[in-house]
């Protein structure tokens, strides 16, 4: 498999995976490009042992968690609203901002996983990836995934519940009676 | 070891905002364009990197240098990124020259060989303009009013989502949204409290919560929330005492962070 293959099949993957494992919005290309740099270097030691997805995850936890390191040394700031997605969809503007509500709400939901459930919860959930897969990108044992994704679906479940009531107590507030 | 079946295959196991957000969350897109600025960005370090820090100035000659340095690259894209500079990368407006120029392969690395820029998906893309933060109220009255899941925005009383059946299953999992819906509004109210400035009040209402729902689910942002009261309200070797017991409870939770900046106070 060549570089550009991987890139071409794969790169919508990456950039998925760094924006769930919290890589802020204004990161994600560079981000993104130190990841397919190191696939570049390591192409050749890919003995494809494993799945090339569960390669590159691997190799975006890495980069995600080196930026996290990044930010914390810098002390960065949060955005407390998390992650500004905007999809461009045309002309249906009220579906574009359903959906633009349910991606800003979804990642809200996200950032307050913890990190590894977080993980364990996008590949199993959202990419379809196998709970063996997922214990060989992460690392751990297959019986550590699966406690993962419980712990991670509870969170998934307080978390809506959470900011949809946050939102709604807002609106309250501002509502005139 | 069984694998669990994934909750979009699940009837019953979501509620109808559980379920969307699920579904908007997997089809989520890169914005149109990223694939090949970035893949111009990658062309250009690996030419640069490939090029070496001992070899001339880097300038517009970076054919000539990648060149007369013999490095692996079939310079497509990648001649065209570099020659642009050091990681100034603009979108590009048209198809790279894919001309081009193959010389021997002696690095180390694969060939990089941008035959050509990899292809966009047509798909509806995230864009870079933020407009969550400063969402209308009108939209977010609308959103709230579209969401299923959020029926207490509008009656400020937790009703669950319709259930799909009175199966025993469903009836079950319908109290627990309705307790849980009741513990956020809950907690909800206890945060306005507190950012409003009446800390001790807050502090009662996390309190009477903690009685309410000792086995809530919201336990984590009830006990930050709980720090953070009795911070407010002058008791700081209590709040540390509890910020100790929350890390060592939840150390990987997204509120661990501030647990710790109390102890550290």
């Amino acid at each position: 498999m060549t570089f550009e293959q991987v890139y071409e099949q794969n790169f919508e993957f990456v950039w998925r995976s760094l924006l769930r494992l919290g890589v802020p919005q204004h990161d994600l290309d560079d981000v993104t490009q130190e990841v397919f740099l190191v696939v570049h270097r390591r192409l050749q030691d890919f003995a494809a042992r494993s799945k090339v997805t569960t390669w590159l995850f691997t190799i975006c936890l890495r980069a995600a968690k080196d930026r996290r390191r990044r930010a914390h040394t810098r002390r960065e700031i949060p955005d407390s609203d998390g992650l500004e997605l905007v999809r461009d969809e045309g002309l249906d503007v009220q579906a574009s901002l359903e959906r633009r509500d349910d991606e800003w709400l979804f990642h809200q939901v996200l950032a307050r996983m913890d990190w590894d459930q977080r993980a364990v919860f996008c590949l199993f959930e959202l990419e379809g990836m196998n709970g063996q897969d997922i214990a060989e990108a992460l690392e751990v044992p297959l019986g550590t995934v699966y406690s993962r994704l419980r712990l991670a679906r509870v969170a998934f479940r307080r978390g809506v519940v959470l900011i949809t009531a946050q939102r709604a107590s807002a609106y309250l507030r501002e509502e005139p009676a | 070891m069984r694998e669990p079946r994934r909750l979009l295959e699940s009837a019953s196991e979501l509620n109808v905002l559980e379920r969307r957000l699920l579904r908007s969350a997997s089809k989520i897109a890169p914005p149109a364009g990223a694939k090949r600025v970035i893949w111009l960005g990658i062309a250009g370090k690996v030419s640069v990197a490939a090029a070496g820090a001992g070899t001339a100035t880097y300038s517009g000659l970076l054919l000539t240098v990648v060149k007369s340095a013999g490095v692996g690259v079939l310079l497509g894209a990648a001649s065209i990124a570099g020659v642009q500079g050091l990681g100034a990368l603009q979108a590009p407006a048209a198809k790279p020259n894919q001309a081009n120029v193959r010389v021997a392969a002696t690095a180390p690395a694969p060939p990089f060989t941008p035959a050509k820029v990899p292809s966009e998906r047509v798909e509806p893309a995230l864009a870079s303009a933020p407009e969550h933060a400063t969402t209308s109220k009108r939209t977010e009255r609308a959103a709230l009013a579209s969401n299923a899941g959020s029926s207490f925005a509008r009656t400020n009383a937790a009703l669950p989502a319709a259930p799909a059946s009175n199966s025993p299953s469903n009836e079950n999992a319908e109290a627990a949204s309705a307790s849980l819906q009741r513990e956020a509004l809950a907690l909800a109210s206890a945060r306005a409290r507190l950012r409003a400035g009446d800390a001790a009040a807050s502090l009662t209402q996390l309190n009477a919560l903690e009685r309410d729902f000792p086995r809530g689910l919201l336990v984590q942002e009830r006990d930050a929330l709980t720090i953070e009261a009795l911070r407010a309200t002058g008791q700081l070797p209590l709040a540390r005492t509890r910020a100790a017991a929350f890390l060592a409870r939840f150390p990987g939770s997204p509120h661990a962070e501030s647990a710790r900046r109390v102890l550290a106070e």
